[in-house]
């Protein structure tokens, strides 16, 4: 489908709620491609190409909207795609307690808005992208230990986004999103211990011909780690100073605190943010950040430039200095709360009306070295990444790093197995005693945000390195 | 209007897969998957209105070039896509070595199956009537306690159909239609905030009025929650819907034949012995009427069956898909599924249908007061899907939990974090009750298991 035709059938779905006589129309088309290569060792093992194209029409009408979609791309479909949205929101009107008004937008007009890479992989074989796969497994293998088993996973997105609406916006971009990723499981006798790494974000395949993320890095560094803790003992139990490297910090930036700022949650009552709005929430270190386009080159991440209401993707600070600054909105949201657009209304495809979702949520840098954090960190733990774990909406959480060390002294003293963090996120931002000077952030085709259904949204998560007093750890028997 | 009407589209989508398997002769093999699910989804969320309706059509390609499997998938269908799809998959499976363990696509089998309960009702429900039950169920839950401050209540009705034909002769449709309706609610006293629970899923029209304020019932009980203070171990009573994610991802894993073959199952070189208490019967039954995973057949065209996981505390048997039975030189026990609601995106894969478990004779009352000491965890857990579904080793949380003391339940309890040997669990069962619950797991009752570790 040419990308003009999109527009003439985005144009006719405007036209058709114009004449309902709806108060707002919004449409538009989600043209993906997506490849998926796994491997376990040396054998690949699934090899998937999926291409998902599909229109959405979400209208606004006596304060309720409707959303509907189609798969087929004919002007026929559209139109009924409309007529059912916006039937849809006219038996919502009926019951909806609350109305909702999507403002005043400004509406944009920018076509074909890109990023500029190298490589980009549309332009690469399913084959040069399996034997990417399969040189991050041979180097897994030859920096492990006794291994027992490897699973590699090579992911891309990539595609077209375009977006109409009755107040004069046009826009189309195009998404980007590479991921490579390993997970090493070593045993000895009946240790298993589990080695893990990987890069992901709005890049060409050149991000995997730099040197931190070539994938003989990444495969080495999977076995190395794993390797390591076959040695490793298990953490000491109890509350510690902690060092959290740049991805867990950023997990619990946007797991555990900015869920709570979504202003679909504050606007329910389900937040416990909800009437926090300016409070000193946590330390004067703890600064957290959403926001849309990046400095790719210098910090990686998500890049994204408008919201699926076609809003220009605004950096937001929701935390500022400890203190509660702002909720991320859609239109309906921030015209509810008389805020400004902050550019956070996204949907997954086209299955969905767009939501309140983080765009890249991020810990702010602070002034400390690698080194100067170790030696403040005293005798702690170092933790780093996670690999999964749960944040409440009440704000507590647990989360297991993947490693760590103990520190003492400002020294690494010895490589620690499983190591689970545990706590009420307010505590944590409290807690806060200072962050380094450096920004990383990462993005990931496999491991996106879920919420209401529209599960794996690529997302941008990370920070500095935080110091942070008093972190319970341990927590299993 | 476009409405959606089973049998016209089960017709039409089983010419065009026929139409795909004509494209292919000249391949080696193909196998050909169309699915269109219409979803109607109406939430509200204290008051706001969010609601959508669509359809999600498309199509899933498997060739067989050059003796290896390739797969691609494209949303919409006409006959160009049908084409490109089918080259994009031939690209595939020229990029892919050679499988050792692949003979072919399945061939046909000739046992009787049949969808699940279709109620004509449920097909001609509307966002109108959608929106009335949702509107209902928001009401009576905020009219229970004025405590109930926040909620999200759902109704959706999922219709489907798919159709899959391959070059061995395999050509056949499956249909079903579900509603289901939730509700998932917040109350508050004194800063205090906590959360309940209530779901009700069906393929016959149901309605939703005493959801709302169950949920509202289960939240406010928590109200008066203390927290445990100690870690222990000790006897778990787990109502039917808190027990039933974790069963579903360990069972999934488990008795998959191609897990036991690649030796990630705990169950590997177990059949015939004893794994589980032996109160404990559990089936895999994609034949169950009124189940939500009941289909004709599973996602390669194989019909649907029943096989006997566990019986009277004994491993009986694994689940197959296709591929891991002709690997074994079997039948397919009809368990291959992809992923809803657009399966077309999706390569087969062992998985569960509908899990049963024999009930007992008490219900949960009945549970609880057989328990000297222990727990009781209603509602849902958290973290469930973070287990190690291989080993069997997890650590839940559970958000509504209740403290059992010579037989009667007493305080609610701040969250507590569970943790365990799923597997080994299976041999402490020592109760089970007469609740069975529909869910999208299959029908499960509550469970009692002894020995785990508690702690909060």
């Amino acid at each position: 489908m040419m990308m003009n035709n999109m527009f003439d059938l985005l144009e006719h779905a405007i036209m058709t709620g114009e004449k309902l006589g709806v108060k707002l129309v919004e449409a538009r088309s989600d043209d993906f491609s997506i490849r998926e290569i796994s491997a376990e060792r040396e054998e690949i093992k699934d090899v998937k190409a999926i291409r998902q194209v599909g229109i959405g029409v979400n209208v606004f009408h006596e304060g309720a909207t409707g959303y509907s979609f189609a798969t087929e791309s004919s002007k026929k479909a559209v139109e009924e795609a409309t007529k059912r949205a916006f039937k849809i929101s006219k038996a919502s009107a009926k019951i909806a307690k609350v109305k909702v008004d999507p403002g005043q937008g400004k509406p944009q007009r920018q076509k074909e808005l890109k990023l500029s890479v190298n490589k980009h992989p549309e332009d690469f074989s399913i084959t040069f992208k399996k034997d990417m796969v399969l040189r991050t497994v041979e180097a897994a293998k030859e920096h492990g230990k006794n291994i027992s088993s490897i699973a590699c996973r090579y992911g891309e997105l990539y595609g077209e986004k375009c977006f109409m609406n009755s107040e004069g916006a046009q826009i189309s971009w195009q998404p980007l999103l590479v991921d490579l990723r390993i997970y090493v499981l070593s045993k000895l006798g009946n240790v298993l211990a589990d080695g893990s790494d990987g890069m992901g974000g709005s890049f060409g395949l050149e991000l995997f011909d730099t040197k931190e993320y070539l994938p003989e890095e990444i495969g080495g560094n999977a076995g190395k780690w794993a390797a390591e803790k076959l040695e490793a003992k298990p953490a000491p139990a109890g509350k510690y100073r902690a060092l959290c490297e740049n991805r867990l910090g950023g997990v619990l930036a946007h797991e555990s605190f900015g869920h709570l700022t979504e202003s679909d949650f504050v606007v329910s009552g389900m937040s416990p943010l909800a009437g926090k709005m300016g409070e000193q929430l946590g330390s004067e270190h703890a600064t957290i950040i959403d926001e849309g386009i990046l400095q790719m080159k210098r910090n990686h991440g998500f890049w994204l430039p408008f919201d699926d209401q076609g809003v220009k993707t605004a950096k937001t600070t929701i935390l500022d200095r400890g203190k509660l600054t702002h909720y991320l909105h859609d239109r309906k949201t921030a015209t509810f709360m008389d805020s400004s657009f902050t550019g956070n209304a996204r949907a997954i495809n086209y299955n969905f009306p767009p939501i309140v979702r983080m765009k890249n949520t991020y810990f702010s840098p602070g002034n400390l070295s690698f080194e100067e954090a170790m030696e403040q960190l005293g005798t702690g733990i170092y933790a780093i990444r996670t690999a999964g774990g749960q944040a409440n909406a009440d704000g507590t959480f647990m989360f297991k790093a993947v490693r760590g060390y103990y520190v003492e002294h400002g020294e690494k003293k010895y490589p620690l197995r499983e190591v689970t963090l545990a706590g009420s996120i307010l505590n944590f931002l409290k807690n806060i005693e200072g962050a380094t000077k450096e920004l990383f952030i990462y993005s990931s085709y496999f491991g996106g945000c879920g919420k209401g259904g529209q599960y794996p949204l690529p997302v941008g998560l990370g920070g500095p390195h935080l110091l942070v007093r008093e972190v319970q750890f341990g927590g299993e028997k | 209007m476009m409405t959606f009407d089973p049998d016209q589209i089960a017709d039409e989508l089983s010419t065009l897969a026929e139409l795909g398997i004509k494209k292919a002769e000249g391949l080696e093999e193909a196998e050909v998957f169309i699915s269109n699910v219409d979803t109607l989804n109406v939430q509200v969320y204290t008051g706001i209105v969010e609601a959508r309706q669509g359809m999600a059509l498309g199509l899933g390609i498997r060739v067989v070039h050059a003796g290896k499997v390739g797969f691609a998938a494209t949303s919409g269908i006409d006959k160009a896509k049908i084409d490109s799809t089918m080259q994009e998959a031939i690209q595939v499976a020229k990029a892919r070595p050679l499988d050792p363990k692949f003979k072919h696509l399945p061939d046909p089998i000739s046992i009787s199956s049949k969808d699940g309960i279709t109620d004509k009702q449920l097909l001609e429900f509307s966002e109108e009537e959608a929106l009335k039950e949702i509107e209902v169920l928001s009401e009576e839950a905020l009219a229970y306690d004025k405590r109930v401050k926040a909620l999200n209540g759902v109704v959706v009705l999922n219709k489907g159909v798919f159709t899959i034909a391959n070059s061995r002769g395999i050509s056949t449709c499956s249909k079903g239609t579900i509603l289901g309706g939730g509700v998932y609610l917040t109350a508050m006293e004194n800063g205090k905030q906590k959360t309940g629970l209530e779901q009700l899923e069906s393929r016959r029209l149901v309605d939703f009025c005493e959801v709302g304020s169950k949920a509202a019932q289960r939240a406010i009980k928590m109200l008066d929650s203390k927290p445990l203070g100690k870690s222990l171990r000790t006897t778990v009573v787990w109502e039917n819907i808190a027990i039933s994610p974790l069963l579903r991802g360990m069972f999934n894993t488990a008795s998959s034949a191609q897990n036991v073959q690649e030796g990630r199952s705990y169950f590997k070189g177990k059949l015939n012995q004893k794994v589980a208490d032996e109160i404990f019967t559990i089936i895999d039954d994609g034949q169950l009427h009124e189940g939500l995973s009941t289909f004709k057949t599973d996602a390669e065209g194989i019909p649907s069956q029943t096989t006997t996981l566990i019986e009277d505390g004994v491993l009986k048997g694994y689940l197959y898909d296709s591929y891991s039975a002709l690997y074994e030189k079997r039948e397919s026990t009809g368990n291959a599924g992809r992923r809803w609601p657009e399966p077309f995106l999706f390569t087969p894969a062992v998985s569960t249908s509908n899990l049963v478990v024999k009930p007992g004779k008490n219900d949960l009352d009945g549970l609880t007061s057989q328990v000297d000491e222990g727990i009781l965890v209603t509602d849902f857990i958290m973290g469930a899907g973070h287990s190690n579904v291989v080993t069997g080793e997890f650590s839940v949380v559970a958000p509504n939990a209740y403290l059992i003391k010579n037989g009667e339940v007493k305080h609610p309890l701040e969250s507590v974090t569970i943790a365990g040997n799923f597997f080994h669990s299976l041999k402490n069962v020592t109760e089970i009750g007469s609740d069975s619950k529909i869910t999208d797991v299959g029908k499960i009752p509550s469970i009692t298991i002894k020995d785990l570790t508690v702690s909060g």
